[in-house]
């Protein structure tokens, strides 16, 4: 099984990791998607959950390290939501580590690449077995 | 066109004299100037091909205060539900709260395949027979204590309240590990196919461990256990009794100290399911009075006439929401009450987010569950 991901990245130093990534042509699996954010100061737990509504079967943030943040809205917000989502999903009976707060150094395309596949390999199972993904299967 | 006629037949609709009397005690109305439960009705019956764009259907909160005075007892709230889900037919969408969180976990939780890790929260001294035939429905609680843990709300304090209370009633009851939401909000939204995914699967999950009764303490669940099952699901008969109708319950025996001394102060914010949707207003105000010794003052504003926590089912919460909330809590405020009483937790997160939103909430007066209050101020000597 490759994991569905999807990725939550912020504006800055997130998406430089990304897009450093791709110009120094490494790859990540095609399952993975990304949504690019302002700030993952915007984000909140509905977000997440929805991504596991439509058949994630992980959530990765990716945003910039503690204090760097450009709006100076280094608040944890983004902490407090993640933990929400985290217990909101253990109750929905969803095993293991689904959800991951990355933060990264501006322009780590490596880092970045390397916390996605170990993401990625941690994930066993889908999240939940959706009936939807039945129909799927030839 | 059919359909919404019969909907119309059957919410009454076109007993509709216009007196306007709906419009008049609505307490949207009152803020929102774009409301009113009269035009909606007339515009439907003119013209129902522009009524499921219309974006005040999505405003009503559902407290039913409209049908309790319509003379010819036109079920508006019925009626609005209708138009939600008509009006999704035609790609009308409402927006949540709180991003969705809500709704992407009753989704999630209305899964077949879902199976949920959500009795963590029980304490250890709560007796629960997993072999007996009456089952505790908890409802939503313990996800509400995730998701609104930011403005200090702790709702699983109803459900512990209410099994302490049955335990030392002596009602053996068992939980259900993978109980589902009842899908108040989502049929309340319109949202049927969600409503019906969850209906299904609790009704599954309730055959399966032969259950022949079943307690609940939250109002809404009570409202859709008892009524919106039966209406939706033609296979389902079950027995559901509300908490505070359980006649074991009011003959608990008590450790408040000397009766009539140190009486708490309390007032009793009715909850509208509970209250205008049963006519249930006796209930816990006897439970109240008798378990927990309590001095209760009431509101200005109460049982038919109590204004709602001003929640709609997780949406659309705005301006007008929160002045009903501020409304209410003036209204507590006046009485000089300790406490604040509510019995459905969905009031005490709306009255709590009102509260805190405004500051000073120490200063103010305490919003507390019932069953909790009850428990911790009857039960706690005796363990």
């Amino acid at each position: 099984m490759t994991a569905k991901i999807l990725i939550f990245s912020c504006n800055w130093d997130g998406w430089s990791c990304i897009d450093s990534a791709a110009n120094a042509g490494l790859s990540y699996p095609v399952s993975v998607n990304i949504i690019k954010l302002t700030c993952l100061s915007s984000l909140n737990a509905g977000f997440m959950l929805k991504a596991f509504e439509h058949g994630a079967d992980g959530v990765m943030l990716l945003g910039c390290q503690n204090q760097q943040c450009r709006y100076g809205q280094f608040d944890n917000s983004i902490e407090i939501e993640c933990d929400k989502a985290r217990e909101i999903i253990k109750m929905l009976g969803v095993k293991g580590d689904r959800i991951m707060l990355a933060r990264l150094a501006p322009f780590d395309g490596r880092g970045f690449i390397e916390q996605l596949n170990g993401f990625i390999h941690g994930i066993k199972n889908p999240a939940i077995p959706a009936g939807a993904q039945k129909a799927d299967k030839p | 066109m059919s359909e919404l006629k019969d909907i119309i037949r059957q919410t009454k609709a076109h007993f509709c004299l216009d007196c306007g009397k709906c419009t008049a005690v609505c307490p949207v109305s009152r803020y929102d100037q774009q409301f009113s439960p009269r035009l909606i009705v007339r515009k439907a019956l003119r013209h129902p091909e522009k009524i499921y764009a219309d974006r005040n259907i999505w405003s009503c909160i559902g407290c039913n205060m409209c049908t309790i005075r319509c003379n010819y007892n036109v079920s508006f709230v019925d009626f609005i539900r209708y138009l939600r889900m008509k009006s999704r037919e035609h790609g009308m969408e409402p927006v949540y709260n709180h991003s969705g969180v809500t709704e992407s976990v009753m989704h999630l939780m209305g899964k077949k395949e879902t199976r949920q890790d959500r009795l963590d929260w029980i304490p250890q001294d709560i007796n629960v027979s997993p072999s007996a035939d009456t089952a505790f429905f908890v409802g939503c609680a313990p996800y509400f204590d995730s998701i609104f843990k930011d403005i200090g709300v702790k709702s699983t304090d109803s459900p512990i309240g209410a099994m302490r209370l049955l335990n030392r009633a002596g009602v053996a009851f068992t939980v259900l590990a993978n109980e589902r939401c009842c899908g108040h909000d989502l049929i309340l939204s319109g949202d049927k196919s969600g409503f019906i995914n969850l209906g299904q699967a609790n009704i599954h999950e309730i055959n399966k461990r032969s259950i022949k009764k079943i307690i609940t303490a939250c109002p809404e669940c009570y409202y859709t256990l008892k009524i919106d099952y039966a209406r939706f699901f033609p296979d389902w008969h079950m027995e559901v009794q509300h908490l505070a109708e359980v006649p074991d319950i009011i003959k608990i025996e008590v450790n408040v100290g000397e009766k009539g001394r140190n009486r708490p102060k309390v007032t009793l914010h009715d909850s509208c399911k509970l209250g205008r949707y049963f006519r249930k207003y006796d209930e816990p105000r006897n439970i109240l009075r008798t378990l927990a010794d309590a001095e209760l003052i009431e509101m200005e504003y109460n049982r038919d006439n109590a204004l709602c926590c001003g929640a709609n089912p997780w949406m659309f919460c705005g301006s007008v929401n929160k002045q009903i909330q501020d409304e209410r809590l003036r209204q507590a405020d006046a009485t000089g009450a300790d406490f604040l009483i509510t019995s459905c937790p969905k009031c005490q997160i709306h009255l709590t987010c009102a509260q805190r939103s405004n500051g000073q909430a120490e200063e103010k007066i305490k919003i507390v569950d019932m069953y909790h209050f009850i428990s911790e101020r009857a039960l706690k000597e005796n363990d």
